[in-house]
């Protein structure tokens, strides 16, 4: 398995997000590390029942986005769970957590 | 420990009546454990103030491939107490362990060796991506790529989203509880939650029409569905009227969208249907109960926003047919 490079990983992580569209107005190829997982409505407003839908799933592409390239990366639901958490640092953790 | 804390407060009574705002609300999770604790008024007409809160654990065993079928274990525990004299309904706090699995796949799938090499690079390349501290000279070769290589390497993320299957389903049991945990129900039931293709285009074509063309893109509605045994322990009035077990259908669907560039507008359906209910449920008219919210956030300042709710049918715990307006704001620390 390859380890991504923390470039390559701010690339994946930013490009997902973009091409999915989870990306609010006025964020731009200079600024998208400073969004927080809250600003994009993950799961907002939840179901009941599975509140955690979207950011499952979300983490499943980040997965599968790893692991078709070569990698493997760890599952990053529980930060994708804290809405403080900017862009920035999902790329930085999901670096460090490469298996 | 991650965590937050977002404390709202009421305005007068602008529109018709004030109901359901939140006072305060605190959101976290450490070590796989999520909790959210919110002291509002209970949504219901001249309802009381309370805590809801809401604790789960869930973990899933998987391994590198996400894709395919994969199982779960979950544990929650939530409910409203109200600060003062509840209702005696017995939807008011429950526990609930379940079994999951959930069900991924895309059309996106391993690439050759080739490939993974062409896009690593990209990557590497993406001027997105540079550290804007990072005065280094970027790889020559990076200039060689036009946009129609970019125009590629989105592509192969577009590809993930493309004949993307992803679905949860769940086994579980539940305990449902009256405030003072003296009346209760034993649930077994199982569900199947989703995003519904399609439905959000077709409900996002007037919020469309109030936005500029950006990178946002409405996400698809999201939906539960589920089946439950429940045996109630004793006499249940509000519901049943009579302690004897019977069948409820439930469902639950969220959705979000954005509209004049900057205001969020969310909405919910929830509702549940009671199967071969006893006569009194039926004179009651409560064997369909099921209620619409949609709110709007509009942003005073980066930490304060005015919120207006509508809400219209049978709202849980009492079931009473309404229909209100809300307005309050919300005030958010960090």
């Amino acid at each position: 398995m390859a380890t991504f490079t923390p470039t390559q990983c701010r690339s994946l992580v930013y490009r997902y997000f973009l091409v999915e569209g989870w990306l609010p107005r006025g964020t731009t190829a200079q600024n998208w590390r400073d969004l927080t997982i809250r600003r994009m409505q993950i799961d907002d407003p939840p179901l009941p029942s599975d509140q955690d839908l979207q950011k499952r799933r979300i983490a499943l592409d980040l997965q599968n986005l790893f692991f078709v390239l070569g990698g493997e990366l760890e599952s990053p639901i529980d930060q994708l769970r804290d809405g403080t958490l900017t862009l920035g640092e999902l790329a930085q953790w999901c670096c460090g957590h490469q298996t | 420990m991650i965590g937050r804390m977002r404390m709202c407060g009421c305005l007068c009574a602008l529109v018709t009546t004030l109901r359901g705002a939140t006072a305060a609300q605190i959101v976290g999770s450490a070590s796989g454990v999520t909790y959210d604790v919110d002291i509002r008024k209970a949504t219901e007409e001249n309802g009381a103030f309370g805590v809801d809160f809401d604790v789960r654990y869930d973990r899933e065993r998987s391994g590198p491939n996400p894709q395919g079928h994969h199982y779960g274990l979950g544990l929650r525990a939530g409910g409203f107490q109200a600060l003062g004299a509840g209702t005696g309904d017995v939807n008011e706090m429950f526990g609930e362990v379940a079994v999951r699995g959930r069900y991924y796949r895309s059309g996106l799938m391993s690439l050759p060796a080739w490939q993974q090499t062409r896009y690593l690079q990209l990557a590497e390349c993406d001027p997105a991506a540079r550290e804007p501290s990072d005065s280094t000279e970027p790889d020559p070769r990076c200039s060689e790529y036009t946009a129609a290589d970019w125009a590629e390497y989105n592509e192969l993320i577009r590809r993930l989203g493309k004949q993307r299957r992803f679905y949860s389903y769940d086994l579980h049991y539940r305990y449902e509880s009256t405030q003072d945990l003296t009346r209760g129900q034993n649930v077994f039931g199982l569900g199947v939650s989703g995003e519904v293709p399609r439905l959000a285009e077709a409900l996002d074509v007037i919020p469309a029409l109030t936005r500029d063309s950006s990178g946002f893109r409405p996400q698809e509605v999201r939906g539960y569905a589920g089946i439950d045994y429940v045996d109630p322990q004793s006499d249940v009035a509000l519901v049943l009227g009579a302690a004897s077990p019977f069948w409820r259908a439930r469902w639950e669907f969220a959705w979000n969208t954005q509209v004049f560039n900057a205001l969020v507008l969310r909405a919910t359906w929830y509702g549940h249907y009671l199967f071969a209910v006893p006569e009194p449920v039926k004179v009651a008219d409560r064997t369909f109960n099921a209620f619409l919210q949609v709110w709007l956030n509009y942003p005073v300042t980066s930490e304060t926003a005015l919120l207006i709710k509508y809400v219209t049918g049978r709202v849980p715990p009492e079931y009473e047919s309404t229909s209100m307006g809300s307005l309050g704001f919300s005030l958010t620390l960090q």
